[in-house]
Formats: C-alpha cells, structure tokens, sequence
C-alpha cells in the first residue's frame, strides 16, 4: 500500500509534469474551493497533497504553489517557468512564486525568458549556471531520446564522482530505494577494445505516469570509466511493464577553456509502454531535468 | 572609445622587429587584404605592403651585421602567407624572393636555382593547404597522406588544418590545429604554461604566481592554478604592445591527451575584456607515432582598435604559438634520434 508521502511525491511529479506538456487546457470555471477535509490524505494540514492533479494551469500553479516546501526549488523554479508563457497576466500565486524563487516580478520574468529561449534552465539567483542546453533528437521510431547539457562554475575534482548511483538519490521524484552503491571506474577503453563487465543492481522508479501508483522495481547494468578529464557513467536499464526500452548516460567533464568549471551531459533513450509521444518527450524532459538538478546542482528532494 | 596603450621601441635598425613586422603585415594581408588598405587602420598599427616586407627581409638577409636573421622560421611562417593572400613580386623584385626561399627551406633551394616560377608555385599551393579553407566533408588529411606516402617520408611532415576564426557575442575565436610526427608524451611539457615561453617570441614570461618554482621539470604533473603572462606583440619597427595578464590555469595530463584550459582573470593595464582557451595534444588513433595538436583562443579587446585587427592579430598569435610547438617538438625528437644512433655508431664490436 502506497504510503501518504508516496502518495504525495506521485502527485507532485505528476503536476510537475503537467507544466512540461505543450498545451494545457483551459482553467476550468471557478468552482467554491473544497473543504481541505475533502482532499483525502494528510487532512486539514496545510500543505499536504494527496488530491489528484488537475490539468489545467491554474489548478497546476495552485497545487505547486501550495506544495512549494516539499519539491527542491530548481525544479520548482522550472515548473514555474513552464507554466509563465500560459499566462498574460500573472495571477497572485505566479507573482508570488516568481518573487521567491527568481526574485523577478512577471513582466521582467516574461521578458527575460524570451531573451532565453535556448537555455534548459531558468536564471536561478542562487544557482549559478554558465550555459546549458536541452537537445531533442529528432526519431522516426517510437522512442524518445534527447541530451541536456549544463556547465556549471565547480571545479570537476568536486563533481567528478556525481555520475555514482549513489548520488542519485537525492532525485527522489523519480529514485527510490537506490542501493548505497559506488561502482567501481575503471580507464577510459581504447577505440576497438573490449567494453568491461557492467555491474548490475535493483532500485524502484516513481514514472509520473497516472498508472503508476506504486514505484517501478527495475534493474539496471552500469558501468562507469574514468580518466582525468572525464567521468562516464553508461548505463542500460532491463524492460519492465512499463517501461520497453531505456538506455543512457552520464558525463561529467572538465569544460574547455574553463578552469573550474564543469559540464555534466546527461544523455537518455526512452520508450514507454505508453501510446502518447506527448506525454513520453514531458516525462523524459523531466527526468532528465529532475537528475539535472540533484546531480549538478545538488538539489535533494524528499 | 579606448586606445592600445602602445610603447615605442628603440629607433634602429632591430632586426627583430623587422621580422616581426613582416609577420604581422603578412597576417594583415592574409586577414584584410581584399577588404581593408594598410592606410585604412591606426598609424601604430600599420603593416607593410607585402613586397616591402619582402624588400625589409632581403636587406636583413644582405646585412653582414645579423647573419643569423631573417630566421628560417620566420619566413615560413611570412612567405607562403604573402603568397597566399595574393602578393606577386614584380619583375625586379623577383631575386629577392628567390634569396628568401632559398633561406626559407633546402627542399626549395635546388628548385628555385632549376626553375624559380616552379619554386613559387610550389610554395603558393603549400600555402593553399595550410591557409586554405578545406570542405566538410574532406576525409582527415593524415589517413589520406599515410595511404599514399611510404612511412619514412610521411613523418617527415607536418600537417596543418587552416587557421578557423569565428565571431559570436562580440568575441572573436580562433581555432588552429595540426599533426605532428612525435608521439604525445614528448609534447606533454610544452602544453605547461611554465614552458610557453619555449614557444616562441612572444610570450616573454609566464610565471606561477601560487607556486615557488616549476612544478616539474619535464611538466608532465597536472596542476591547477594562477598564471603571470607577459605577451608582447611588435606591430612594426616602432611601436610594441605588452600584455601582462594573470590566468586561471587548469593543466591536465591524461594517458594520451594533456591539455590546459585558462582563462583570463585580470590584465594590469585592463586592455582585455575576454582571453580565454585551452591548448591540447592526444595521440591520434592508428597513428601511435603522431600528435594532434588543437589551439583554440577566444579574446575581446578593450580598443576598438585591436578589436578590428584582431583577427588577424590572434590568427598571428596561435599560428606562431603552433609554429614554436612544432619547430621545438621536431627539434626535440631530431637530438633524441641523434642521441640514440650515437652509441650504437660508437660501440665497439665483439670479437667471436
């Protein structure tokens, strides 16, 4: 039985995801708001989350800008962001949240999004990010695949070993009972040789799919090499009920022309057993994100 | 607008001046020669028309005074330059350049005395390949010359990818790159910025400024840190240019790639708003014998001045930088050859 806070990230993650998803229906009319009581879950707390997410985008912004405390501020600063070309004019909880998280009132935010249309992520004022870049690969088959890229101001010494699966529990909308697992890294291979062993371990999924009320148990065969300027994590990931195919990896490395500055490229392959590419390109948008922020801006949900 | 803080040089004679300001006027021409006249940019900058530059080389090589200058090295690095950006010597001008390549390079010297018009030309279509622009979609030039060379003669040559230049967010970047037939680990100390100054004339200094002394002597232990540089550009007889810059420097060195990335902290006399860039060396795959050198710079100047010729000026920066690279490795290897066959050649014979 899913537990109340289980619950509760589902709900969040599916909201997030709402914000990645191209067209958002229109707000439905406004109805008397229901008693907190009628919520189910965490009852009458402020707070708690455990309604199912409505698709709209106020009901979205509403249900982020209640749940603010429980999801890292990077990734609510990109829900936001998703949410603000939505808008015309900034209903109260936009104001609020764009004050909090950007310190930017609407009109500079609007602004300053269209000025930066390629970057994959929105100007965090206590996240510094040199550059970064999401890039979708075009397909003709039924996967979804895509790269982000982000460069950030720390020296890769620090960065290097964040590819471990041990680090990605701090993304705790999409891992669960991650194993305390370093794996070892061994030199870079030279062009033809053979690949070494992948090592291979258990972990549970939360996909921020409707039909995914309990997480996923999955299996993954990873391996990571080194050498002194980058860190490479490939990893593949054994289909499941819902999930057909995912393969990817992680690279950490030292950024030309840069001294102390580190790119992480975090590339994904994707096929969900799900008939909607739509909703397949948000959740791998999100996920990648979601590593993005706990693996280079060392943001911890949960 | 701002100025080039500019200092004079001695009044004479310098002939290293001379070479230097036939350097620059040759990437002058190369640079600007279809869009701008050697009037149309600041008198301190002004380069020499490309057979002047030859004329001051030939006096220089006429001048028992400095028997030693024009060097073979400047030359290359100035003649075939002249040639590619569209100097044609007159008619009275032509024993001049002939005396220049003879100078230049002994593989020239036999056939300018054969047939001089066939020595330019062959010079011009060295210069097309180095200066050139190469398709996209050309196969990589050492795959292309290892299957039509035999090995003995392919590393004797270095091959060069035309200098690119690029101009994005008011920064302009240049990018030069080159194989050489050294293996990598010989290369490794002169990708430390502690031995830039081995590259060439330019860099006059570079000193550590967290560290008492060089971390090795062969340079091959990584480090990273801060950086005092001094660049000094003559941009003719009269007039030079010093840069005195402190770096972060990030030196990395891999099993088969060394590279280091730096970045401008500060200048002293605040002439630079972005100097930033990596110089790298790796093996190159099925090519043991080889290094792959990659060059790549990104500058913006605070004189409107230098931000007009820096093209040309950066491109005369890094293709002398890889020059010195290539001239000190294949230095290097030729006495590592030599110290090698000289104990065999002096060991004596066994009897029985």
């Amino acid at each position: 039985m899913a537990t109340a806070r289980g619950k509760m990230t589902q709900t969040l993650n599916q909201a997030i995801l709402g914000t990645y998803l191209p067209s958002l229906p229109a707000a439905r009319k406004a109805k008397p708001t229901p008693p907190q009581s009628r919520l189910g879950g965490a009852r009458g707390k402020p707070g708690s989350v455990t309604d199912v997410p409505p698709a709209d985008k106020d009901s979205l912004l509403h249900t982020l800008a209640r749940n603010k405390a429980h999801i890292p501020a990077p990734l609510l600063g990109i829900a936001v962001w998703n949410l603000l070309p939505h808008y015309t004019a900034p209903p109260q909880p936009m104001s609020d949240l764009l004050r909090d998280i950007f310190d930017l009132d609407f009109t500079s935010a609007q602004r300053l999004q269209r000025q930066t249309l390629t970057d994959a992520f929105p100007p965090y004022p206590n996240h510094f990010i040199l550059d970064s870049e999401w890039l979708p690969d075009q397909r003709t088959d039924a996967a979804s695949s895509a790269t982000l890229e982000i460069c950030v101001p720390r020296p890769f010494d620090e960065m290097g070993d964040v590819v471990n699966p041990v680090h990605w529990a701090g993304d705790a909308f999409f891992w669960k009972s991650l194993p305390r697992l370093s794996l070892p890294a061994v030199g870079r291979q030279q062009p033809g040789a053979a690949a070494p062993a992948p090592r291979r371990f258990d972990a549970q999924l939360t996909l921020p799919l409707a039909a995914a009320t309990q997480p996923l148990p999955v299996t993954i065969e990873a391996h990571i090499s080194v050498d002194p300027f980058t860190t490479q994590l490939d990893f593949t990931m054994w289909r499941n009920s819902q999930i057909a195919q995912c393969t990817g990896s992680f690279i950490v490395g030292k950024e030309e022309s840069r001294p102390g500055a580190t790119r992480i490229t975090i590339q994904r392959l994707l096929r969900l057993r799900v008939e909607d590419p739509t909703q397949q390109n948000a959740i791998l948008r999100y996920w990648l994100h979601s590593d993005a922020v706990c693996l280079a801006l060392g943001a911890r949900a949960g | 607008m701002r100025r080039a803080r500019l200092t004079r040089s001695w009044f004479g004679c310098d002939p290293v001046a001379t070479q230097y300001a036939a350097l620059w006027s040759a990437h002058f021409h190369r640079c600007f020669g279809p869009v701008l006249n050697e009037r149309d940019v600041p008198a301190d900058f002004r380069p020499l028309s490309c057979g002047d530059s030859c004329a001051a080389l030939y006096n220089l090589h006429n001048d028992p005074t400095y028997p030693d200058t024009p060097s073979a090295d400047f030359l290359r690095d100035c003649l075939p330059l002249m040639l590619f950006a569209g100097f044609r010597p007159r008619p009275e001008r032509h024993h001049m350049v002939d005396t220049l390549l003879r100078r230049m390079d002994d593989r020239y010297a036999l056939t300018v005395d054969d047939d001089a018009d066939l020595a330019l030309q062959y010079v011009l279509h060295d210069a097309r390949r180095r200066y050139g622009a190469v398709p996209d979609n050309t196969p990589p030039l050492i795959d292309t010359m290892a299957a039509i060379l035999p090995p003995d003669e392919i590393s004797k040559q270095v091959i060069s990818s035309p200098t690119a230049v690029k101009y994005e967010g008011h920064v302009w970047t240049i990018t030069t790159e080159l194989w050489i037939p050294v293996p990598v680990d010989a290369a490794a100390h002169l990708v430390n910025p502690e031995n830039w100054t081995e590259l060439g004339s330019f860099f006059t200094e570079t000193t550590r400024l967290d560290a008492p002394k060089k971390s090795t002597k062969e340079g091959a232990q990584a480090w990273h840190g801060r950086l005092h540089e001094t660049y000094t550009y003559n941009w003719s007889t009269l007039s030079v240019q010093s840069f005195h810059t402190v770096l972060k420097i990030d030196y990395t060195v891999g099993a088969d790639k060394v590279r280091t990335d730096y970045s401008l902290e500060y200048e002293e006399d605040d002439q630079l708003i972005t100097d930033d860039g990596f110089m790298q060396v790796n093996s190159v795959d099925g090519h043991p014998q080889w290094t792959h050198y990659l060059g790549q710079k990104s500058v913006r100047f605070t004189s409107s001045a230098m931000n007009l010729l820096a093209p040309a000026v950066v491109c005369m920066a890094m293709d002398r930088d890889a020059s010195g690279f290539q001239r000190n490795l294949l230095k290097k290897a030729k006495h590592e050859q030599a110290r090698l066959e000289r104990p065999q050649a002096k060991r004596p014979q066994r009897k029985g």
